[in-house]
């Protein structure tokens, strides 16, 4: 028999190891907490420490998780759309043409030929050739990716490169029409600062096959949080650090930190002060109580002046594992204004 | 098998663990327990006097071993000498200085000879009984000392023929191997509390001498925590005794001996082979390796070690430099553990081609005719001489340096000239100075070729073999290649000492260097 994962995640997971096996319990409880993570760092600077027996796997399916809560969401394109028409004639672009990319340029907006409505006009290929354009409508625009790169020239024809992606399994998880939508933008829903080679095992090494309604797709942990490291700048959404060597990821977006073991922790809590943060403390490490005692000083001063977060967490806490929450209240400035 | 599935076992493991106490009595160990207690109490009378607190950490050090050594008495590991050499050491000096102590030693041989004459060690009897009868599944046994890893597990190969063992230390217990059954010999609080908290086995016995307190005292984990703790492991941490097989009378709470860093440092001060060179002074961190040895690391902030990453699963293992500041107990650090130097000269040679012959004569001549100079008046002198000449950095210790076959060349060209100035090689000096560079060049390049390919040696190491005794050696198929070891560190100075710049990177055995 599948297990089913708890009410938020609307599908089942299996991995395989000889023969395919029922995602356990407390795999599913990181995702979990992954998606409890996303629906609560936007009200809240969260703090959630959680303490096991072994850090495998932890950050690996808490990122999932919060990738996917992150994304789940119906997403509109209008003003996507909008803002894609304000570009600069010449503006480079990516195309997405079924699985592949191509580089194409913006060309300014037109009435599209058969539906009269607005759309952008985008050129493929160089004038000498012919200068293939296409109209993109509205529906389309997650097709549309704005690059960070220099004017580019087009060549006389393109056959373009094949998409690194997972679209099936994307198509799946978030969007069954617009798979490719899921690359339109990119973000860091999540930071990982972790031993990288391990990480990256546990991400692109287990095959996990995900059921939604009977419809099956297979796939890995990168396929869905997309570490720049990994896919690069197309679609990411998420990256690893090293806990030490890496500089650190300074973005707007990102709904938490992933501290996985004592040391990450300790090396990175101040420099990720701002962000919500979970930290996975394995009971092995040497720095383990080091980490503890400065957790809990946090949740002190922290449960002094915000709410206590531990009744909203509903999640049954597998056996072995423990977990410490605290948070500051997020506040807009009309509120903190009003605050004083 | 699968790392998901192996990661499952182990959560597996904190669902259903078991925990059960097995005491063993042993009358004669008993009460040379009992007495070390007397005389520790009558001991604290002299404060930290050191004869006192040496022959009490002494016979500490004795009595605990056989708390934890299930190995035949008749085991060098568990040999009476070293308690009787204390007890004759002080029995000289204490009729007078220490009376009343004298008067206590009395029994104290009787005490232990009749631990010698025990037949078979209670402790070994209860651990092969109790793995004999795990018939069908795997068992694990795990000792404190990894000194002892491979000697017990010759004798529980001998005796427990058809149940799978392996004798572990606490090190191998981080990782995500789960045994059928982990057997603990001795109290659990002798051990890091992970080996309770995040056990790797859902089956554990405690074996534990009657009068040795079992209660571990385990430390809370955050505060309003989420996330129940597992009944046996609440049971065996709160302060009550938990079930055990045995009454409980007098128990004792024994602590296990600690490190004496600062003896450590003082032995790495005081061994000085050659006064000169102690001049020089760094901050280091001492560090204990397995197998009673010590090394000391340069603490800087640019000072690395190399270390066995094991946090990759990939078939050979992977070296990585780890800062100094970054390590710690449980690492498999890379040393080399004997010279080389041997092999550095053909090899060098090698790398010379034609030219090493020449080079190496030119080498031997000047060298020959500046210890001539010493010779035919003396040491103070010739410096005098060579500082006359534009020596900048003449001296005693760093002329004995230059005359050395083992020294290619000043560091600095005036040295040089003012030596050839000196031996009226004048103008051969440029000569002989790119010579004696080349001769450097070429031994520094054999001493990468012959660590390269110690290296290749060592990632091609048995990782478990590694893991379970806590050292393996690597050496070349040629005499004079040297040794490289991977050994595990078992125990990093929590401060930082000062010591001798070139002890940095040696390593020595030290035995008697616990505190009681």
């Amino acid at each position: 028999m599948v297990a089913r994962i708890g009410s938020m995640i609307p599908f089942d997971i299996q991995y395989f190891a000889d023969y395919w096996r029922p995602l356990p319990y407390w795999c599913r409880f990181f995702i979990e907490v992954g998606l409890w993570v996303a629906a609560y760092s936007k009200h809240y600077r969260l703090r959630l420490a959680i303490s096991v027996p072994s850090r495998d796997y932890a950050v690996s399916f808490i990122s999932l998780g919060l990738v996917y809560g992150a994304n789940s969401g119906h997403k509109d394109y209008s003003r996507y759309f909008e803002m894609l028409c304000k570009l600069e004639p010449g503006t480079p672009l990516v195309f997405i043409d079924n699985d592949r990319k191509k580089k194409a340029i913006f060309v300014g907006t037109a009435k599209h030929p058969v539906t009269n409505e607005i759309a952008l006009r985008i050129q493929l290929e160089s004038r000498r050739s012919g200068g293939l354009t296409y109209y993109i409508r509205k529906k389309d625009a997650h097709r549309i990716i704005l690059t960070e790169g220099q004017a580019i020239t087009l060549p006389a024809n393109q056959k373009g490169y094949c998409l690194n992606a997972n679209l099936d399994l994307i198509g799946l998880l978030f969007s069954t029409e617009k798979p490719v939508s899921f690359l339109t933008s990119s973000s860091y829903d999540c930071l990982i600062a972790g031993t990288i080679g391990s990480i990256r095992e546990e991400i692109t090494e287990t095959v996990l096959r995900f059921d939604l309604k009977g419809h099956c797709k297979e796939g890995y942990i990168a396929d869905i949080i997309r570490p720049r490291r990994m896919v690069g700048d197309l679609g990411y959404r998420s990256d690893i650090i090293s806990p030490l060597n890496d500089t650190g990821i300074d973005s707007g977006d990102t709904l938490a930190v992933l501290l996985d073991g004592a040391k990450a922790f300790f090396e990175r809590r101040v420099s990720y002060e701002r962000y919500s943060m979970v930290v996975v403390l394995d009971r092995t490490e040497s720095k383990y109580f080091d980490a503890v005692t400065d957790i809990n000083e946090q949740f002190v001063l922290n449960n002094r002046k915000d709410p206590n977060l531990l009744p909203q967490f509903r999640l049954k806490v597998p056996p072995g594992i423990y977990v410490s929450i605290s948070g500051e209240r997020r506040f807009s400035i009309a509120q903190a204004l009003q605050n004083g | 098998m699968h790392k998901l599935y192996r990661t499952d076992r182990l959560y597996a493991a904190c669902n259903s663990l078991q925990l059960q106490v097995h005491t063993v009595g042993w009358a004669a160990l008993r009460e040379y327990s009992n007495w070390i207690r007397k005389f520790e109490r009558a001991a604290k009378h002299y404060g930290e006097d050191p004869v006192v607190r040496g022959v009490l950490s002494g016979l500490k050090r004795f009595g605990f071993r056989y708390c934890y050594s299930p190995l035949p008495i008749s085991h060098s590991y568990l040999s009476s000498a070293p308690a009787e050499n204390c007890i004759s050491d002080f029995m000289s000096v204490a009729s007078a200085g220490y009376p009343d102590l004298y008067e206590m030693m009395t029994p104290l041989s009787e005490i232990i000879g009749q631990l010698k004459n025990t037949e078979e060690n209670p402790l070994l009897r209860k651990i092969i009984h109790l793995v004999s009868g795990r018939y069908g599944s795997s068992v694990a046994v795990l000792v404190l000392s990894s000194a002892i890893v491979s000697e017990l597990q010759s004798v529980l190969d001998q005796h427990c023929q058809g149940v799978p063992t392996a004798v572990i230390s606490k090190w191998q217990l981080k990782n995500l191997d789960v045994h059928d059954n982990l057997l603990i010999v001795g109290a659990p609080h002798w051990y890091p509390e992970h080996i309770i908290d995040a056990p790797r086995s859902p089956n554990i016995d405690i074996v534990v001498f009657e009068w040795i307190k079992v209660a571990l005292n385990l430390r809370e984990h955050f505060e309003e925590q989420l996330g129940v703790v597992h009944e046996p492991i609440r049971s065996v941490s709160s302060t009550q005794q938990i079930a055990t097989d045995a009454d409980q009378t007098s128990v004792i709470d024994l602590v296990m001996p600690s490190i004496d860093w600062s003896s450590i440092s003082d032995r790495v001060r005081d061994n000085i082979e050659t006064p000169d060179r102690a001049d020089v002074k760094v901050n280091a961190l001492l560090v204990k390796l397995a197998g009673d040895l010590y090394t000391s690391f340069l603490y800087s902030s640019s000072a690395r070690v190399l270390v066995v990453d094991t946090t990759t699963s990939g078939e050979a293992l992977d070296l990585v430099y780890r800062d100094v500041s970054e390590i710690e107990a449980g690492d498999l650090v890379v040393l080399r553990t004997e010279g080389g130097s041997d092999l550095l000269v053909p090899i060098a040679n090698r790398l010379l081609g034609k030219s090493a012959n020449e080079l190496r004569e030119r080498q031997e001549r000047w060298k020959a005719k500046i210890s001539g100079k010493v010779q035919q008046s003396d040491l103070d002198t010739v410096v005098r001489r060579l500082r006359q000449l534009g020596g900048k950095r003449a001296n005693a210790n760093n002329v004995r340096n230059w005359m050395s076959l083992n020294n290619h060349r000043p560091q600095d060209y005036s040295d040089f000239l003012a030596i050839m100035r000196l031996i009226g090689e004048e103008n051969k000096a440029r000569l002989y100075w790119d010579g004696a560079r080349s001769l450097e060049r070429a031994h520094r390049k054999a001493g990468f070729v012959i660590r390269k390919l110690l290296l290749e040696q060592v990632r091609n190491a048995d990782i478990i073999s590694l893991q379970r005794t806590g050292r393996a050696d690597f050496s070349l198929d040629y005499e004079g290649s040297g040794t490289i070891s991977v050994i595990r560190i078992e125990a990093v100075s929590p401060n930082v000492f000062e010591v001798p710049e070139y002890r940095i990177g040696q390593v020595f055995k030290e035995e008697s260097s616990w505190l009681g």
